[in-house]
């Protein structure tokens, strides 16, 4: 190894600018999180929490309960996309997952490209509510230090409109339902592919792009404003 | 999506201005292992500037201002007056130039590498302006002029501090391998 090898290795262990920018992040948050100390509340969330997004759960532990009715596709020919909404007909098995989880307000959370574009309704007045969900490295384990997902919440606060997109590109975000796929229609967005579902007033889908991991759920918004939050992120 | 804004902008920022600002601290830090703490230290005083939505033309030298700060802060003149100057002496340069030929070529000099830790432990106990001009030459790639034009410092001086400190090396980690 040459000198100059050498050097850099070892220089690029004691001042590296990775490590820098995630100390710099990790400051900002917690500066944060101490000036609105008084906003910030740590969820403590009891083994055996139900998570209960969107209201509604839909499960089953036979995915043949589910009938499907596929829309007719919407199609646009500008923005590139064909989308079938795939309604929740009828589910059977409606049944309830415990997740063991803890949750906390987030003020900060690393750069993800996708937020900066997001299409959220014009009537929604938050669009800034993180939480972060930490789950335990195992059964045996006191801690709550294993970070799952992020979540962002948008609301209208007067109307609860909302829409909740959890994301990691670590893991899958924790739900407490699943779908099976059969009878339903696949969607297709600049040509990526995916399924999305309605369960009377909820529009929701679950998908990987560029690496993250994505779920989505929404209440009361309409079909034209899900479908181009999703074009605002499958560009 | 405020903060993601924020953090985008300072993401772009952080990428186009590191390394000036790095070599600017690394000149004039009083100890190498000070340089990660007031970069990031000057760096969250940067995102707290995009935060307040600050009007800045141009934040190369915005950075380097408070990177100046920082520094000034991080050694208070007590400090200062407690250490020796970072600056050469005369007589540093007179001790170094003796015996020197005049051809020498750092690049002969190879040293081994089976513990990097080792070296960083041997160089954090030479002088300051020795692991200064060791960091610039080799992880900020400074030609040998544009070093001691940084450190204010004669360019044959530069090139000793490399020349002598590879020899010690060399030594010193021939030995400890035997």
């Amino acid at each position: 190894m040459s000198n100059k090898k050498i050097f850099k290795k070892l220089y690029s262990e004691k001042i590296n600018k990775d490590d820098n920018y995630k100390m710099i992040l990790k400051s900002i948050e917690r500066n944060n999180i101490k000036m609105k100390k008084n906003i910030v509340k740590w969820i403590s969330v009891p083994a055996c929490l139900i998570i209960v997004i969107c209201g509604v759960v839909f499960l089953n532990k036979d995915n043949n309960d589910i009938i499907y009715k596929p829309s007719d596709p919407i199609i646009s020919g500008e923005k590139n996309y064909e989308i079938y909404i795939n309604s929740i007909e009828s589910n059977k098995g409606l049944a309830r997952f415990d997740a063991d989880i803890q949750m906390t307000n987030y003020y900060m959370i690393p750069y993800f490209e996708f937020l900066s574009n997001l299409d959220i309704p014009d009537d929604f007045d938050n669009k800034e509510d993180f939480k972060a969900i930490y789950v335990k490295k195992d059964k045996n384990s006191k801690e709550y230090d294993v970070l799952n997902h992020y979540e962002l919440w948008c609301r209208n606060t007067a109307n609860n409109r909302r829409i909740m997109i959890a994301f990691s590109n670590e893991y899958e975000p924790l739900r407490d339902y699943f779908f099976g796929d059969e009878g339903s229609k696949v969607s297709k967005i600049n040509d990526f592919e995916l399924t999305i579902y309605r369960y009377e007033n909820s529009y929701m889908t679950t998908f990987k792009y560029n690496d993250i991991n994505f779920d989505i759920e929404t209440t009361d918004i309409t079909e034209q404003e899900f479908i181009d939050l999703l074009v605002s992120i499958i560009k | 999506m405020v903060d993601q804004l924020n953090l985008k902008q300072f993401n772009s920022i952080y990428e186009k201005t590191y390394n000036q600002v790095l070599k600017y601290i690394v000149c004039k830090c009083s100890n190498m292992e000070d340089v990660n703490d007031i970069i990031q230290e000057t760096y969250i005083e940067v995102y707290n500037a995009i935060v307040k939505k600050k009007k800045i033309e141009d934040f190369e030298k915005y950075i380097i201002g408070i990177a100046k700060n920082k520094v000034n802060k991080y050694y208070t003149l007590l400090y200062r007056l407690q250490n020796i100057s970072i600056f050469p002496t005369k007589n540093d340069e007179i001790e170094l130039l003796d015996n020197i030929k005049s051809d020498i070529d750092v690049e002969q000099i190879i040293i081994k590498a089976d513990d990097i830790e080792k070296i960083w432990d041997y160089l954090k106990t030479k002088k300051i302006i020795i692991q200064k001009v060791f960091y610039l030459y080799y992880e900020l790639d400074l030609t040998i002029k544009e070093i001691a034009n940084e450190l204010n410092i004669g360019e044959s001086y530069t090139k000793n501090c490399l020349y002598r400190t590879l020899k010690e090396l060399q030594e010193f980690l021939g030995k400890d391998c035997d």
